[in-house]
């Protein structure tokens, strides 16, 4: 019997690929309007506040890996990009108050703008292409980051939920922690 | 600071370290994995989650099925009234097609000319259509179980689509012409100089686009109304010549100064695809 305290890197990163999922159905639909958001930000920006390092990594790595298999970059490339980001936030996460979701917007926005860019740079590098479209790219941070903005909140509750329902509470934690 | 001789202390310190010890192993690791793996472990990491796109495409068509459903009798007979008048211009194409097909026999025959290479076409539907900022790529419901080929070329109703990139058991990745690292040999319509087409994204609620490089200094737009039409060249073997790939909106001087470039507008419907063909290369013996 898996005690899912202690393995909720689980419940997690299900609820990332699920998200992932949707996210990804939207952009399908958005094709016509060229418009495409991007979200491991908040993906990165809860493992980094919410779990244990290694918990986080476990969490990030199936929807990481997705995205990495569809992609013409190296495989684990997203995967790498995310995880630097994520250990970034759970290193400065002593100076956010975790539980406040508006410091898990902030946090989720800073995340994904870094790992936007990061995969803007890659790109760059690897795929042998020209930046001549700087003005659609921006379009889509922007998109994004408005995305990740109006999910955020909603996400970080639904999680909280969720891993209560499996008797982890989050909250107490933190507030044991301190 | 002076190392605390106590070991839970000790224990406790060395444990504060365990996540930059973590960090610097995984990016070590992931440096150092040969290329080889990476493509593997991506390769399997696909067909795992190939399933589940392929679902939201049934439920997609399941929706599409029930929205028709749901029309009226009115409405069906009216669609239906269209397709035949549709089926019939195409019969008369089909027809004028044999005919033209056996000219080019005739005269390859007359002429002892090696003949052309022939394409299978396999109609896919489309999975998801992925346009981010990055690339642009179409995930098809046709792969290794159809027999689709790394490289295919790809098109619709409006021309050029792209190329096969990857071949799973049964999906298959489609780079579109409008990839920043898409190239490909086109020719304007009624001129037989070959020029270079590359793709350059898409445009905030706009089509995608592309530029056209190495123009020759005296082509021009003339009639603003009636771009020049770019089509395949056929160089390279992979697309049959003659195929639509954009229009010729803008030219400019090139940086060599020895040719103009300009901008290309592809066809608006690349971003809402739900359909193209597949053309599958058969062998001269087989055709």
């Amino acid at each position: 019997m898996i005690d899912i305290s202690k393995q909720r890197w689980i419940i997690v990163a299900a609820s990332h690929c699920a998200l992932y999922f949707v996210v990804s159905q939207i952009n399908h639909y958005m094709t016509p309007l060229t418009l495409n958001a991007t979200i491991f930000g908040l993906f990165a920006g809860f493992s980094g506040l919410c779990l244990g390092y290694v918990h986080g990594l476990f969490s990030i790595i199936p929807v990481t890996f997705v995205f990495d298999s569809r992609s013409p970059l190296e495989f684990g490339s997203v995967f790498v990009l995310t995880f630097v980001v994520f250990s970034l936030v759970y290193f400065l996460r002593h100076q956010f108050r975790k539980e406040s979701r508006s410091a898990g917007a902030i946090v989720s926005l800073a995340s994904n703008a870094l790992i936007f860019i990061g995969i803007t740079l890659v790109t760059l590098a690897t795929l042998n292409s020209s930046s001549s479209n700087l003005s659609y790219i921006l379009a889509n941070l922007i998109w994004s980051s408005l995305v990740v903005l109006i999910l955020s909140k909603y996400y970080f509750d639904f999680l909280y939920s969720l891993l209560g329902f499996f008797g982890v509470h989050l909250a107490e934690e933190q507030r044991n922690e301190r | 600071m002076p190392a605390p001789r106590n070991p839970t202390l000790r224990r406790r310190r060395l444990f504060q370290y365990r996540p930059f010890a973590i960090l610097v192993g995984v990016l070590v690791s992931w440096l150092l994995v040969p290329y080889v793996f990476k493509a593997l472990f991506k390769k399997a990491f696909y067909e795992f989650q190939a399933p589940v796109s392929v679902a939201a495409s049934f439920a997609r068509q399941a929706q599409d099925y029930w929205a028709t459903k749901s029309k009226t009798k009115k409405e069906l007979y009216e669609t239906g009234a269209d397709l035949a008048r549709l089926n019939a211009n195409y019969e008369i194409a089909i027809l004028r097609n044999q005919t033209l097909k056996e000219e080019i026999a005739r005269l390859e025959r007359l002429l002892q000319l090696p003949s052309r290479p022939d394409f299978k076409y396999e109609i896919a539907r489309v999975v998801e259509r992925d346009f981010n900022s990055w690339w642009q790529q179409i995930e098809v419901r046709k792969g290794k179980n159809f027999n689709i080929p790394v490289g295919a070329p790809v098109i619709f109703s409006g021309g050029v689509v792209g190329r096969v990139r990857e071949v799973g058991e049964y999906t298959s990745v489609v780079d579109l012409i409008s990839n920043d690292h898409t190239r490909l040999a086109v020719l304007i319509e009624g001129d037989n100089r070959p020029l270079s087409f590359r793709g350059a994204g898409a445009r905030l609620f706009g089509s995608p686009i592309g530029i056209a490089e190495y123009v020759p200094l005296d082509a021009t737009i003339k009639n603003r109304s009636n771009l020049p039409r770019l089509i395949t060249s056929g160089m390279g073997g992979i697309f049959p010549p003659g195929l639509h790939v954009g229009r010729l909106a803008t030219l400019r001087q090139g940086s060599s100064g020895m040719f103009l470039e300009g901008d290309v507008r592809l066809d608006k419907n690349l971003t809402s695809l739900t359909e193209v063909a597949i053309l599958v290369p058969i062998a001269p013996e087989e055709s």
